[in-house]
Formats: C-alpha cells, structure tokens, sequence
C-alpha cells in the first residue's frame, strides 16, 4: 500500500488514486473543494472542530451497479434510504502549538457529515500535516420510525504517517483492498 | 412544483399549429421588451432565456432524447437573474403577449454581438462546474460549481435525480462543455 502518493499529488487525485489501489469503484462528479459551511449548512458549529477544516472535496459515491461495472437502478426504483457510501475528503489545519488534531475532534466532524447525509452513510478520509485518518460512522434506525438514519459510534484509523506508515496500519488499509478474482470475489458493495 | 399550467398553455398552443411546431428547426429564436410590471418584483436585465438540451444530439441520431433540460434566464456577463424554471416560465407567461423585439444587430448575425451572447451562455455554463473566490492573499481558488453543491443538497433530502445525476459518472468539467449541449430554442429579454 502506497501512501507517498498523498506526497507527490493533489488529495483528491490521491485520493481517487488509492482507493483505485483498492479495488474499489467510485462515480465521480467533481475535483475541485468547497467550504465546510457550504456542505454541513445544518450541523456546522463554530467550534474548534470544525476550525480545523480547511476544505472538503466529494470523491463520489460507491454502489453495486459501480462494483459490477454495469447500469445502476432505474431512479424511481431507488428507495429513500439508499444501498450506497458517499465517500467525502477532508483536509485539516494542525491546533495550536502544531499538535495533531484529537480522536474526539475527527470524530465529532465524521457524525456531522453523517447527520447532514442521513439518507446516505458517509465515510471521511482526512488529510493533515502528514497524516491520514479514516472515519466510519455507524449508523443506526430511529426508534421512532422517522425517515433516514441516525448517527452514532465513530471508528477512526487515524495519525496514518503518508511517508513511513506503520506496519499494523499498511496491514489494515491492504486488508481494505477488495478481491476482484477467486472464491473471495467481491461484487457488492 | 408543479408545471402543469405551462404544460396546458403549451398544449394549446401546439394543437393550433402543430405541422408549423414540427418543422421548425433547433435553435430559432425571438425576443421581447420586458417593460417594467407591477407584478414582476425581481430585478429584470437585458440577457438571454434559453432552453439547453443535454446531452447533445449526435449528428446523425434520429431519435435522440433529452436526459436533462435547462431553462435559464441569464444577464449578458452569464449570471442567473431567476433561479428556477418556474420563475423562468412566469415571466414568459406574463410577457408572452407581447410583440416581437430582438434588436437589428442580432437579426443581422453581427460576429460582436453574437459573440456576446456565445459568451454570457459560456459564462454559466462554466459557473455550473466551478466557482472562482479570491483568497486573502490576491491568489484565485477554484471552488465547486453550482451543480455539484445542488447534488449534494439534493442527496441530504434523499433526492433520487442527485443520485441519477451521480451515476451517470461524468464530472461536471466534462459535461458542462458548448459542445455538450444544444440551444434549442432562446429569447433576447431587452429591458
């Protein structure tokens, strides 16, 4: 697993790159970043968290019809709550004193993607100083029966060093990579 | 939203002529002078409507269709004077009475002045696919485009045309070029 890439180019171009390394599909639309307010219009706060971000780019979304390489849906066949990943990138400021940002910190920006996008699980690779993190959120049904899904724990690969990853975190991401051939094959997402 | 109204006024319409409706070709336009009413309460300019098909139609494709329409009322440096097609569609029922009026050097297919108006329809486009912010320091940063941020708002409602237009896997830089898109029809607004 190759993270020097993150080095050498652009995130999103990086980005798309090393998830091509996984194996893994993506519908792109756009290359080019907006502001978070622009995107979490309903869960921005004016907090230190959020401070810390400077751009978000939306890598795209993975589904099925991606992994099969073939025709998506019809669009009025699709159900509200729907069987995809958007997949955004995040890139972060260091705090003061060039300390990293925290566990609680990525965490709490992760759940805010996943609230604004309840229909749509979200996961959120962030870039910072020289590190990456990934961040899923888990998402849970209302008890209520409302519309969408709610957010709740968040699990983090964080501090990835691009230049000299650790081995236990190159183990990780290259347990990531989707089989293409053979009795593990992957086909859905 | 319903567009039902403009739909029957268009039915009328067409059934009154329809051999007339079928031969005309891509492109035709027309104008009018878009005088002051009390009921119009935006701030109206001289620029252009236009109806854009997407994606273009192939040169020798019989049965093309549309996957997507934009009917846009844009000023001549491209910026969008209604924000939807029903203000779109108001306005031209409101002025649709009215006579005829695109000025002489249009008629006349004068290079400058058409350019102007290649140029205002080029503008949007572009703004579609990205925005320019200027940074602190003088320097310009490309931004996300109009299209791309409306995906995403559609995509927090759970918006399935956000998702069709995602699976169709083309980036906006991609589709928002002339070339992809046809003027089917336009009108020149003079104020």
């Amino acid at each position: 697993m190759k993270l020097n890439v993150f080095d050498e180019i652009d995130f999103l171009p990086a980005l798309k790159a090393f998830f091509r390394g996984l194996n893994v599909p993506i519908n792109y639309v756009d290359d080019k970043p907006t502001s978070v307010e622009k995107i979490l219009e309903n869960t921005y706060k004016g907090n230190e968290s959020f401070g810390l971000i400077n751009d978000v780019y939306f890598l795209g979304l993975v589904d099925d019809a991606t992994f099969r390489g073939n025709k998506s849906l019809e669009i009025d066949q699709i159900k509200s709550d729907y069987d995809g990943i958007l997949i955004f990138g995040v890139t972060l400021g260091n705090r003061q004193n060039g300390l990293l940002p925290t566990r609680s910190q990525l965490a709490e920006i992760s759940r805010a993607f996943n609230r604004e996008f309840f229909y749509t699980p979200v996961v959120v690779v962030f870039r910072y100083d020289k590190y990456l993190a990934f961040a899923n959120t888990e998402r849970l049904k209302y008890k209520d029966n409302r519309e969408g899904e709610k957010a709740g724990k968040v699990t983090l690969l964080r501090d990835i060093d691009i230049r000299q990853p650790h081995s236990g975190h190159e183990r990780i991401l290259a347990e990531l990579a989707i089989h293409k051939q053979g009795k593990d094959r992957v086909d859905s997402f | 939203m319903s567009l039902e109204r403009y739909r029957q006024d268009l039915l009328a319409e067409f059934n009154r002529d329809k051999e007339k409706y079928h031969q005309m070709p891509k492109g035709v336009y027309t104008g009018f002078t878009a005088e002051r009413k009390s009921s119009v309460y935006y701030d109206l300019n001289d620029g252009i409507i236009a109806l854009l098909g997407y994606p273009a139609k192939p040169v020798k494709k019989l049965d093309h269709q549309y996957q997507v329409f934009d009917l846009i009322y844009i000023d001549k440096s491209g910026k969008l004077i209604l924000k939807n097609q029903k203000e779109v569609l108001d306005l031209l029922t409101l002025y649709r009475d009215n006579e005829r009026f695109v000025p002489d050097a249009i008629d006349r297919g004068e290079p400058v002045e058409v350019t102007n108006l290649v140029n205002a329809l080029k503008n949007w486009l572009t703004s579609q696919a990205v925005q320019e912010e200027e940074m602190e320091d003088g320097s310009v940063k490309k931004r996300m485009g109009n299209e791309t941020i409306e995906i995403l708002q559609g995509l927090k409602r759970g918006n399935r045309a956000s998702i069709g237009r995602i699976k169709q896997n083309t980036t906006v830089d991609d589709k928002y070029q002339l070339n992809n898109f046809d003027l089917i029809t336009w009108f020149l607004v003079t104020v």
